[in-house]
């Protein structure tokens, strides 16, 4: 018997278990375990349009068992602990062995690495966040609202953005936007991570009067005064604060001694292999790889993973690289969008925004569940 | 070369710009005052935004050094 183990039930995890379901679906001694401690599976992108008060809370939920193949044995409770040497995991005080291992625990929200953010700070990061800041946005009429990012890495690269944007159109519908003043503020030296991109939404900043404030690097927020403070020391004044707050990786991942400082784990980028132990592989947010922390990343890697442990356990001596593939659905409000796709070797194309694009995000839910279950392309 | 001991290497080869800015940041925040980092970047765009993200930052910036397909950008954590 042959034990594959997975830990996380996210966009990754879900998917590489049913995709290695798939391809040994045959195999009468090969065992898949998922651990996925929430009984609902949430489709994260979706947070972003029910901050704004432009989707249904109850279309993002999937029973997770549901999505999963008959194949996959779901144990709905958190892993505490891997022991990499002695190729076991930990959980609610049982070992389970594994022969190969998948890690998918995703990132983790850790506000208080800035400080004055927690409690003073909204988001849009997790579903009762997004609900709070649905309600305050509801009785927003008249201040300065400030957006964008207090830390990196962080998931979703376009979401503080796209948030911006669609905040403005929002804003403007409901005749609000002269009384509402937007900042938004962002670490690096431009307005978004991808270069080629940057003029089109930069335009869309400058012609409907977004206010940014670039290489802003959060240091603190005084809540007594209102501000964010920069580590040199520049401030910028908030009524509403809508900042991503900080990610790091999972704490189990730091004490496996498979992780850096910030507890993301170290994997081979294009083999997606822990870099000392083979039968370890990462996937999606939970890794250290220079790549968007994205569903799409996952997704593209779910693919890699489930076909090399699946040519493993069947002796078949072929194996496929990760190239980096990714994609990112980026509204920019009046029901347009940008689909950005792009991987190591070649930078985004399609640069043009549409109404295809923005139908293609909003009906992307469907489609998520679907390739999910049946594990389409 | 200078002959400072690097803390850390940050190895963003293969990532564009500014991926491997991001990952300078985040090392930083993590870092202790005192640490040497080196950032390793095979984009060109990297040896504009790094230096200007340190000095913007009040970091210092020890060195860009050319290597074969990449540059290594050193820099101390100060503050």
């Amino acid at each position: 018997m042959k034990n594959i183990v997975i830990i996380g039930g996210g966009t990754g995890g879900t998917v590489v278990a049913n995709r290695l379901a798939n391809r040994l679906y045959d195999q009468k001694d090969i065992s898949i375990t998922l651990f996925a401690p929430e009984k609902n599976h949430i489709y994260q992108p979706d947070l972003l349009f029910l901050s704004l008060d432009l989707s249904d809370p109850r279309r993002m939920f999937r029973d997770e068992q549901k999505l999963l193949n008959k194949k996959v044995n779901l144990i709905q409770q958190p892993v505490d602990a891997i022991n990499v040497d002695n190729k076991f995991v930990i959980s609610k005080g049982k070992k389970y062995a594994y022969d190969y291992l998948v890690i998918a625990t995703g990132a983790r929200l850790v506000p208080d690495l800035i400080p004055g953010l927690a409690g003073n700070n909204n988001h849009f990061y997790d579903y009762s966040s997004a609900m709070q800041l649905r309600d305050k946005l509801r009785g927003f009429k008249k201040g300065v609202i400030v957006t964008g990012v207090a830390d990196v890495p962080y998931k979703c690269p376009p979401a503080p953005l796209e948030f911006t944007l669609l905040l403005d159109y929002k804003l403007r519908k409901y005749g609000l936007r002269s009384s509402v003043d937007l900042t938004y503020i962002y670490p690096i030296n431009s307005i978004f991570t991808i270069q080629n991109v940057v003029p089109i939404l930069q335009k869309e900043y400058d012609t409907r009067n977004i206010a940014y404030k670039t290489f802003f690097i959060v240091d603190h927020v005084d809540p007594e005064k209102h501000e964010v403070v920069a580590m040199d020391g520049e401030t910028v004044k908030y009524d509403l604060l809508v900042l991503i707050p900080p990610h790091r990786g999972q704490q189990i991942i730091s004490d496996a001694g498979i992780g850096d400082e910030g507890g993301w784990m170290s994997v081979d980028k294009y083999t997606l292999q822990e870099k000392n132990h083979e039968e370890i592989y990462g996937i999606g947010d939970a890794t250290n790889l220079p790549v968007s922390k994205a569903g799409s990343v996952a997704h593209f890697q779910s693919g890699v993973i489930a076909n090399n442990i699946s040519n493993s356990v069947l002796g078949i001596d072929e194996k496929i690289n990760y190239d980096g593939s990714t994609m990112c659905m980026t509204e920019i409000g009046y029901d347009k969008g940008l689909i950005l796709l792009f991987d190591y070797s070649h930078p985004p194309y399609g640069l043009i925004p549409s109404r295809l694009n923005h139908l293609a995000k909003v009906f992307y839910l469907d489609y998520y569940f679907a390739n999910m279950m049946y594990g389409l392309p | 070369m200078s002959d400072e001991k690097v803390t850390k290497v940050i190895d963003a080869r293969g990532s564009y710009c500014p991926g491997p800015l991001m990952k300078l940041i985040e090392n930083v925040r993590l870092a202790k005052v005192g640490d040497v980092l080196d950032l390793l970047s095979s984009d060109s765009g990297t040896k504009k935004d790094a230096p200007n993200w340190i000095k913007k930052t009040g970091q210092e910036l020890i060195g860009i050094y050319d290597e074969e397909g990449y540059t290594r950008i050193r820099i101390k954590k100060i503050k």
